[in-house]
């Protein structure tokens, strides 16, 4: 796996905000790689930039120095349009904040990425209701999703986020809203698609949460201070600095 | 695993998104909006409507008018006073009236005419006893039944020799012998016009309404009794005459006429030097189209004005929405919606919401328009109700315009938001 070339591939990344002429500095040069198939924990405290690093993995935003490559293609190099395919057809998010429709219903709400994959309307039900079966909720299919319930709701984001079978799927702080029940039955089905072959990057600065993950990068004020797998972490070198 | 995933740059085209894609999500969010939605385009609505309806009126009242200017002949030709240049239209108190009885009988006296009616019109009081009524007296000449044609139903009509010999006579219309006489009748009878006593000679048949007057509430009288008697004056307001020649030609012989009759050396045939207008039904029919051009000129800038007003309603609705919808617009870029797929969004959301009010305010023109023709038609003779087919298309298609217009800008702004900082909006 090591040998092929890695899904992600940051180098010495760094991002600066410039609002009001004050520019403020995010990332102070990152580098990591993550080959396909993987379960990354993205930990730190608050404010240390872990959304900002998960948004330029995810084609949301871009970075200010340094190189992203994706399957070993340069992303600063897409524009806007590309970038937005890429978000599209490679990528699935699931948002602390769960980010539904509230007015549609569950269904709608999992069809929507579809739209703009170009799914054919006659094929967009039956994936959807696949999607939402494989969070075992297909009784919800036609309730409103501000109906749902906090775990629901998340489980229902993270079918979404599946819909359109993507290479990578990002999750930033995705109990952050959720009771404990909730939020480990959520780390539950997250560690099940992991096991069936899908690659996830889960923000969190819980370490339970960061249990479930097989990697933990852990940054602090826009620098990597720690990245251990499994089976250093099993050796007890998971707390080290 | 993703192999069929590979390529970074897909062409989709602009319009990647379906329509009823498109069309669904547009459609589903006015519909969430209802009242909103329908507050928003009452403007375009109401402006639509009022602008069909009123040309609606407009045209039929130009067809009414047409068609009685055709029921008198297309070989009428009208002489006025004018006092220069080459405006035209009804006797007005501002024009010097110059026309004499005697500049009729100057054109009878030339043998080029069929028929010659010179006419002196007043509203008067006009009474009988303790009856008194308002009428328009008439002062006319015994050709004005072959100029204006009408039937007699009782008596006889003023003659020649009533005209020569200013005869206290009258003949009246129909509806004022009715409300003069009753049931008796008229003919013989006396009545007073203003102080002057008049004899009954005849009453005319029932002639309805012409150019918006009631015809049948018209006294007629010798015009020499009109003038000398009754308004005193001793000029009249106009002549009319009935040619079998070409029209064009028969109004310069006129003109010559007339010029040697006034003493005007015009010996280049400039009208504008003349004191009086030559003018034929033709001339009529192009004034009225002129007329009705203006009018529909200024609906048209009415419906400009609504429209605009309208657009800017809906340019703000959709701010707002743009706005209120910040999260969800952030949601569908995050997912990958394209700039050019959130912008055909909203764009047809403007334009729905403005075709919406087009058609609403077509089918209430239209209908007002038929409401209006059917209550006009009872009052006035020959009414017929026109719906402007131009207007109802066009009704359509300037809504979806101005839907383009100005939801651009609105839709600009959303296609142009940050994912992440839509997503974070509250
Ligand atoms: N658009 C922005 N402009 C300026 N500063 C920003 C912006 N987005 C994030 N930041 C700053 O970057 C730092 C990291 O933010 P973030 O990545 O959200 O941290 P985390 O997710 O680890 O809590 C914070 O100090 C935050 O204030
Ligand atoms: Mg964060």
């Amino acid at each position: 796996m090591s040998s092929s070339i890695p899904l992600i591939d940051l180098r010495d990344v760094k991002k600066q905000y410039i609002n009001d002429g004050v520019a403020t500095t995010v990332l102070h040069g990152v580098s990591f790689a993550i080959q396909e198939g993987e379960f990354v924990a993205l930990m730190g405290p608050s404010g240390s930039g872990k959304s900002t690093l998960m948004h330029i993995l995810g084609f949301l935003d871009r970075l200010t120095e340094g190189a992203y490559f994706f399957r070993g293609q340069d992303v600063s190099r897409l524009d806007d349009n590309a970038l937005t395919a890429m978000r599209r057809d490679q990528v699935g998010f699931v948002f602390q904040a769960f980010h539904l429709l509230p007015k549609s219903s569950v269904i709608d709400n999992i069809m929507l990425p579809m739209m703009y994959v170009g799914v054919p309307r006659s094929e967009r039900r039956k994936k959807a209701e696949q999607a939402l079966d494989s969070v075992g909720l297909s009784h919800r299919t036609d309730h409103l999703s501000n109906q749902l319930s906090g775990g629901e709701r998340q489980r229902v984001a993270i079918a979404r986020a599946l819909v359109n079978n993507p290479s990578l799927l990002f999750a930033d702080e995705p109990t952050g809203n959720l009771d404990s029940k909730s939020g480990s039955d959520v780390l539950q089905l997250l560690q099940n698609l992991h096991t069936s072959g899908h690659t996830i990057i889960m923000v969190t600065h819980e370490s339970e949460a960061a249990e479930h993950a097989e990697r933990i990068i852990r940054i602090r004020d826009g620098l990597l201070v720690s990245d251990a797998r499994d089976h250093a972490r099993r050796q007890g070198s998971i707390y080290n600095k | 695993m993703r192999a069929d995933k590979e390529a970074f740059i897909i062409n989709r085209g602009i319009f990647f998104v379906q329509l009823p894609d498109l069309f669904m999500t547009a459609s589903s969010s006015l519909s969430r909006n209802k009242s909103r939605s329908i507050l928003t385009i009452l403007g375009i609505v109401i402006g639509i409507a009022a602008v069909i309806l009123m040309l609606s009126i407009g045209q039929s009242a130009q067809g009414l008018i047409l068609n009685q200017v055709a029921d008198l002949g297309s070989d009428l030709i009208f002489i006025e006073p004018s006092s220069g240049g080459d405006s035209s239209g009804p006797p007005s108190a501002f024009v010097e009236q110059t026309l004499k009885i005697d500049d009729a009988k100057a054109l009878e006296r030339s043998g080029l005419f069929m028929d010659v009616s010179s006419m002196i019109v007043s509203s008067m009081a006009v009474s009988r006893g303790e009856e008194s009524k308002f009428s328009q007296v008439t002062g006319v000449t015994e050709g004005y039944l072959s100029i204006f044609p009408a039937d007699v139903a009782e008596g006889r009509f003023i003659e020649r020799s009533d005209v020569d010999s200013y005869a206290r006579v009258a003949v009246l219309g129909k509806e004022i012998a009715q409300d003069l006489f009753g049931d008796q009748d008229p003919i013989g009878k006396e009545i007073k016009i203003k102080q002057t006593t008049v004899r009954v000679i005849g009453v005319l048949a029932e002639q309805g309404s012409r150019f918006f007057q009631n015809l049948d509430q018209r006294i007629a009288v010798p015009v020499t009794t009109a003038q000398r008697d009754i308004i005193g004056l001793d000029t009249v307001n106009f002549i009319a005459a009935r040619t079998s020649q070409d029209i064009e030609s028969a109004k310069d012989e006129i003109r010559w006429i007339l010029r040697a009759e006034h003493d005007i050396d015009n010996p280049e045939n400039d009208v504008k030097k003349d004191d009086f207008i030559v003018s034929s039904q033709s001339d009529a029919v192009e004034i009225i189209g002129i007329v009705g051009g203006v009018l529909t000129i200024l609906l048209s800038s009415i419906a400009a004005i609504s429209l605009v007003v309208g657009g800017i309603g809906i340019m703000n609705i959709m701010l707002v929405s743009v706005t209120e919808r910040t999260k969800e617009i952030g949601l569908r870029k995050a997912v990958g919606a394209t700039y050019s797929e959130i912008l055909q969004q909203f764009l047809l959301e403007a334009v729905l919401l403005t075709m919406l009010g087009g058609i609403i305010g077509v089918l209430i023109g239209v209908i007002t328009s038929r409401l209006a023709a059917s209550i006009l038609a009872s009052y006035i003779e020959g009414w017929q109700s026109i719906v402007p087919m131009e207007a109802v298309v066009s009704g359509v298609v300037v809504a979806t315009t101005v839907g383009i217009i100005f939801g651009l800008y609105p839709a600009r702004r959303a296609a142009h938001l940050d994912p992440i900082e839509a997503l974070r909006y509250e």
